[in-house]
């Protein structure tokens, strides 16, 4: 099977194939797109971001991802979960928003402070 | 009142450029002020809540915002003044310092006097009106951008059935976001016949949803009087939408992803020359623009399609106007233009000191696996690079040693191309 690894923007074109031995990845610069590419035929997995709502209007939003690439099956029952939150302020940009979402073993983090770290300085 | 304030250095625009340039130049000992319009530093990257940024500068992959919260928090380290919801509204030379008046609510009018100014606005959005799209004006009819914004920074989903017009690579990430937010996407309608975003996005936005990838067609018609109904689409044939071939797609929502354009409206206030092929200012070895003193880096100088190439030209731009205060830039080096030869867009910047190492971007015109890039001077190969997969998508990024132009003509200008 030909793919284009989508971990990075390199972009590599991968060629994936199922030996006897098992799947053998060519055309990877990485480690990282060897494991894309066997995932790919076994369990494709995405990365997750998004938006949950606070409770503050100055600041409706605030984005969201999951700490890691989970399975493509799962992603609609996240995304609502992450839906229906509403979190009030302040968050901090890596605090854990949802842990293990869904029983899929990420945790919904967030990546934005709010409200912002720089704030109006005057020296 | 107008209140007058001194600064070394005057940085337009919290960015991820403008924060960078700013960094960089506080570290060297100089004061920094950063003018933003709008409301927290971070510009662009606050709506790009998608990860895929900072892969090169990093080494690991980031969001958007969370970039732009590293260097805010640089910025705030190195207690640099920011001044928030402020507009630069015009920049002028004068004999010993430069000019820049800014408005706020907050402190009013401002003149602000900078031994050097930094232009770091970014770019805006083509849209609609620049590519002349016929029909109806109905609501509906959104640039990327903006439905990015509303969706991912206000908490407003713009519509239920959209129709996105360009394949760029902010249409796509808006494919894939709609899509996740529940809004169905009928189509992607690129007018090239290969797509204009990167790869990788083609695959997890679109493929990954089935959404259809329409090379080479044109949409021919928005219809609906208060909110969009439709659009017509038609296939290019020899260059010109078919009219025999035309199909409706029924949709409430229309985005535009057709490219974006350098935002230098306060650059002209002060007679920075532009660049015809890049939309930016010229620059020099420094990065300095036509008028002494002003510098200019990020997406305000030439789109960049990656915002870890931003960062580093902004620490090269921050680097060099520091030299500037310094009295230590080669300022009166003997330079030579750099101009962009064969299948490259354009090449900068656009001056080179002869046997000094310096870093070129540039943007290819075609679309290859293989490809030799090769700077000339007259009828000499000075330097020449094997690159693969290249596409007008994705910006060259070359830095030629010092060694290779150390003989060149001072008289021929370096050309760079690509074959």
């Amino acid at each position: 099977m030909e793919l284009v690894c989508i971990v990075c923007p390199n972009g590599c074109r991968l060629t994936v194939t199922e030996t006897p031995d098992g799947i053998s990845v060519t055309g990877n610069k990485c480690m990282r797109g060897e494991q894309y590419g066997k995932n790919e035929l076994t369990d494709p997995r995405r990365m997750i971001t998004a938006v949950v709502r606070t409770t503050d209007p100055s600041y409706p939003c605030v984005p969201v991802k999951s700490d890691k690439a989970v399975s493509k099956a799962l992603i609609k029952k996240i995304l609502g979960e992450i839906y229906r939150q509403e979190v009030s302020l302040p968050v901090k940009r890596d605090d854990v928003c949802i842990d293990n979402c869904c029983g899929s073993g990420a945790a919904i983090l967030y990546t934005r402070s709010l409200p912002p770290v720089t704030p109006e300085q005057q020296s | 009142m107008i209140t007058t304030r001194s600064t070394d250095v005057l940085v337009i625009g919290a960015g991820a450029a403008g924060m960078a340039a700013a960094e960089t130049v506080a570290k060297a000992g100089h004061s920094v002020t950063i003018i933003e319009r709008e409301e927290s530093t971070g510009g662009i990257l606050l709506q790009c809540i998608h990860n895929g940024f900072g892969l090169h500068h990093f080494g690991q992959e980031l969001t958007g915002p969370e970039y732009a919260e590293t260097f805010s928090e640089a910025v705030r380290e190195q207690s640099i003044e920011v001044r928030l919801k402020t507009t630069a509204l015009r920049i002028t030379r004068r004999k010993s310092h430069i000019e820049v008046v800014t408005a706020s609510s907050a402190y009013g009018v401002t003149r602000f006097e900078a031994s050097a100014v930094i232009l770091a606005m970014g770019c805006r959005e083509r849209n609609r009106g620049t590519i002349g799209t016929a029909g109806t004006r109905p609501s509906g009819v959104f640039t990327a951008g903006l439905a990015q914004r509303l969706l991912n920074i206000e908490g407003y989903v713009p519509g239920k059935r959209a129709v996105i017009v360009g394949s760029g690579d902010i249409g796509l990430i808006m494919a894939r976001r709609l899509t996740w937010t529940g809004t169905k996407v009928e189509a992607v309608v690129e007018i090239l016949p290969h797509p204009s975003g990167l790869t990788r996005n083609i695959v997890q936005c679109l493929e990954d949803f089935s959404i259809p990838l329409l090379l080479s067609h044109a949409v021919t018609r928005i219809a609906g009087s208060d909110r969009v109904e439709g659009v017509d689409i038609a296939p290019l044939v020899n260059g010109v939408a078919d009219p025999a071939q035309t199909r409706h797609i029924p949709c409430d929502t229309l985005l535009f992803s057709v490219g974006l354009i350098p935002e230098n409206e306060l650059s002209r206030t002060a007679g920075v020359s532009l660049s015809a092929d890049t939309g930016g200012p010229l620059v020099d070895h420094l990065l300095q623009t036509t008028v002494p003193g002003i510098f200019a880096c990020g997406n305000v100088l030439h789109v960049h399609d990656l915002v870890d190439y931003v960062t580093e030209e902004a620490q090269r731009c921050g680097a060099q106007v520091a030299a500037y205060l310094a009295g230590t830039a080669e300022t009166a080096a003997p330079t030579i233009p750099v101009d962009a030869g064969a299948n490259l867009k354009y090449v900068t910047p656009g001056r080179h000191v002869p046997g000094k190492e310096n870093h070129y971007f540039m943007r290819p015109l075609m679309v290859r696996d293989k490809a030799v890039l090769s700077v000339s001077s007259g009828d000499t190969v000075l330097y020449t690079k094997r690159l693969s997969n290249i596409r007008p998508a994705e910006m060259l990024s070359v830095t030629l040693p010092a060694s290779s132009t150390a003989d060149a003509d001072t008289a021929a200008p370096l050309v760079f191309s690509l074959k």
